[in-house]
């Protein structure tokens, strides 16, 4: 999930205990804060430390491995993959292979996808459009004569995500490669939702928090509890048993973490709880119990799923009778205009 | 409808009017045409009535809310060497869609003043209660918006350094940066607004320079500093977007603006920014329309909360400097207020949408480093005649501050930092403490 559904839930779970609230009010502490900074801690560790000092056994970057036509080499990228697998077999220790973006311009990235055909045993490489920051594609962007890469594996290949990785923007991501049996298992981003998605760490800031106040401990452990269960309805799952178990559990996959109908919901109900138990904990409240549920949180929700059920529905038979993307220029002239840019810079 | 609401009314309109020429200059921020009104109100006294002078702040706001568009798509093309990200109106006018792109947010605009008007009739009996609940916890709420900010801000590093510590310094380039600049901003703050640097009879303007240099200079040095051209704009009659998507940035844009009307300190850019991660927006279109919104409903909501009757609210710079003068006591003005908003917001959505056609054939033709080297000038004037030299030295240090979000690509909302983080202070008791650690007493 987004990292404001994270922070919002950790301040909302603050608000249901009074001395917070009180402590707030009376001592002008910032109680509901460690809620809300505990939410969001596990993700700010991954992405701002973990990630940097993650192991990296081989990197794979498609703007060094060119082809005579000057475009990124398909078959080379997917040779180089195959080849880690190979490495992760022999050796039999994890092998982890960064792979990363195309960078075009300040906004341009050449999307490219890895797909681990586990079924044929083997890996496939393709380049796709060139996208924009916000993940749009140009229309007639790809590059029409470049066939996919593809090298067989000579072991069988394992999957525990799904099959295709897909790059595009800002920072690539890690596959690692570990033998398992007389096989070879593929994890996504192995860095991302270990030990800080897990128990170990709700107790360890709960030991934290219960420094500074009791209720601060008990805050801060059930705000991480609220991330780690709010990412195990989506697809990855978190190592939830750290350090007895090193294997993420998968997720429910009721949703992706960036659906939006997830987020906002989440931090919608979030914010609603928090407004209703500030009024609950003060002197004089003012707002019905029943109603105030019924109308900012039963109603809202049963609103956006369905609204977000019709779309699902809606969407396919639109979209079949929509151009794929209307520009009012020609992408040609675009990307034109994007190289000469290049050269002024 | 009585004749203080005509007058009302009446100078909403000239207020738009007057705000179609300044909205249009790159950086230059409405509140410091209020401040030359404020002046020369103060040196006229009893000449104008305070209904007009009212009216004529609300036309300002409202103008330049959904006019302060055209600076940011047409007045700021993208130079790659320069920049970290290209902004959805940027990337519109390279691709000869400036005038789209104002249009959206023009429609985003028009969707927040709607809202704004159809939510008028709840206020009255809404606003109160809301302010009961929540005002004895302005300092946490402000605290946690402050700490969201600055956790949220994701490293922007390429990621292939050749060891970890190169990769973590590489990551912490630029968030190490936003919290720098939010440190800096907020000490600078803290010594505005705890000292007697700006002359007494400009106290209302006391943080002037200082946004002077944070915000607006560092727009107008990149843009003199910026090697692109815009190419040669089109102009459609329709505009890409489908009523779903007007809708649901309308509502994103709403949330954000009422959020930051509410909340002193709180910005309409921070509120766009927590609407559009809780909403995990990714569409460019949405992002325009969210962002028309926002700004709307921050600065028009906050501007109309003091004519909401039994509340008056006081938020954001221009409720701040009428209040001094002026304190809106009847539901008839209130209501003469939204009708003003409604009328000031349709004119502002015409003009803006002959403006952006204007902007498209001037900005191939006149070179817009001419027109930043101008507003330049026009800042530092200002800056000059209202604060004197003390001011014109704040805003010299603000503008270093201001610089280094720019220079590292980290968020110019850090430099927000200016207001949080002395509001945030003084509201916990901190304030003398800190005052004396700054050698302020």
């Amino acid at each position: 999930m987004k990292g404001i559904a994270h922070f919002v839930s950790g301040v909302a779970i603050a608000t249901f205990f009074p001395e917070v609230v009180h402590g707030a009010v009376q001592n002008l502490a910032f109680g509901p804060v460690l809620g809300g900074i505990a939410g969001l801690l596990p993700d700010t560790l991954d992405f701002k430390f973990v990630r940097c000092f993650s192991r990296r056994d081989g990197e794979v970057d498609p703007a060094q491995m060119l082809d005579a036509s000057g475009s990124p080499d398909p078959q080379a990228i997917a040779g180089q993959i195959v080849a880690a697998i190979e490495q992760a077999h022999r050796s039999d220790r994890p092998i982890h292979l960064q792979l990363h973006t195309v960078r075009l311009g300040a906004d341009l990235w050449r999307q490219w996808s890895v797909t681990l055909d586990a079924p044929h045993n083997q890996v496939i490489v393709s380049l796709g459009p060139v996208v924009t920051t916000s993940g749009e594609p140009l229309t007639g962007s790809e590059i029409g004569s470049l066939e996919p890469g593809r090298a067989p594996s000579p072991v069988p290949i394992l999957l525990t995500g799904d099959p295709e990785v897909r790059i595009d923007l800002f920072s690539g991501p890690t596959l690692a490669f570990q033998k398992v049996g007389e096989g070879v298992e593929v994890t996504f981003l192995p860095w991302h939702r270990r030990w800080t998605h897990s128990l170990f760490m709700v107790l360890l800031l709960g030991a934290l928090g219960w420094l500074v106040a009791p209720v601060y401990g008990l805050v801060m452990a059930l705000a991480v509890l609220t991330h780690i269960a709010e990412d195990q309805m989506g697809c990855m799952g978190s190592d939830l048993f750290f350090p007895l178990g090193r294997k993420r559990v998968p997720g429910l996959r009721w949703f992706s973490s960036g659906d939006p109908t997830a987020n906002f919901l989440t931090v919608w109900i979030g914010l609603s709880v928090i407004g209703l138990n500030l009024d609950r904990f003060s002197q004089a409240p003012v707002l019905p119990v029943m109603p105030y549920l019924l109308g900012m949180i039963v109603a809202p929700t049963l609103l956006l799923l369905g609204v977000s059920q019709w779309t699902a529905w809606w969407r396919p038979r639109r979209a079949a009778k929509r151009a794929v993307f209307t520009s009012s220029m020609s992408v040609g002239e675009w990307l034109d205009e994007t190289a000469e840019m290049d050269v002024e810079s | 409808m009585n004749a203080e609401s005509l007058w009302l009314i009446g100078s909403a309109l000239i207020g738009v009017l007057v705000s179609a020429v300044f909205s249009c200059l790159p950086a230059f921020h409405i509140t410091n045409v209020a401040g030359l009104v404020m002046v020369w109100i103060l040196r006229t006294q009893g000449t104008v009535s305070q209904q007009a002078l009212a009216g004529l702040m609300l036309g300002l706001i409202v103008g330049y809310a959904v006019l302060n568009t055209i600076p940011s798509v047409f007045w700021g093309a993208p130079d790659e060497s320069t920049i970290f990200i290209v902004w959805p109106g940027q990337k519109y006018l390279m691709q000869k869609r400036g005038v789209e792109a104002a249009a959206l947010t023009g429609i985003g605009s028009l969707g927040g003043l709607f809202l704004l008007c159809a939510l008028a009739p709840f206020l009255p009996k809404v606003l109160p209660a809301v302010r009961a609940v929540l005002t004895p916890h302005l300092h946490w709420i402000l605290a946690a918006v402050t700490v969201f900010m600055l956790m949220s801000e994701w490293p922007k590093g390429s990621d292939r350094g050749r060891t970890g510590l190169v990769r973590f310094l590489d990551a912490w380039q630029s968030l190490g940066a936003g919290w720098l600049t939010f440190l800096l901003s907020g000490v600078l703050g803290f010594v505005l607004l705890n000292s007697n640097l700006i002359p007494a009879e400009m106290a209302f303007q006391k943080l002037m320079p200082a946004f002077v240099g944070l915000f607006g200079i560092p727009w107008v040095v990149q843009n003199l500093l910026s090697q692109a051209r815009a190419p040669k704009q089109e102009t459609s009659r329709s505009v890409d977007l489908t009523p779903a998507l007007a809708l649901r940035g309308v509502g994103a844009g709403a949330l954000g603006g009422l959020f930051a009307a509410f909340f002193p300190a709180v910005t309409g850019g921070i509120g766009a920014l927590l609407a559009g991660h809780a909403t995990a927006q990714r569409d460019d279109r949405l992002f325009l329309i969210s962002q028309g919104t926002s700004k709307v409903v921050y600065y028009v909501g906050a501007f109309l909360f003091l004519f909401v009757p039994g509340s008056h609210l006081t938020r954001g710079g221009m409720a701040g400097m009428l209040s001094a003068f002026y304190m809106p006591y009847s539901p008839t003005i209130y209501w003469g207020a939204v009708a003003g908003i409604l009328l000031a917001g349709s004119c502002a959505f015409v003009l803006l949408l002959w403006l952006s056609r204007a902007s498209a054939w001037l900005v191939t033709r006149v070179d817009y480093r001419c027109i930043s080297a101008i507003t330049l000038v026009l800042l530092v004037g200002f800056v000059l005649t209202f604060t004197g030299w003390a001011g014109l030295l704040v805003a010299m240090v603000a503008t270093g501050i201001g610089l280094v979000p720019v220079l590292w690509g980290s968020r110019r909302m850090n430099c927000m930092g200016v207001l949080l983080l002395p509001l945030i202070v003084q509201w916990t008791g901190l304030g003398p403490s800190v005052t004396g650690w700054l050698g302020l007493q």
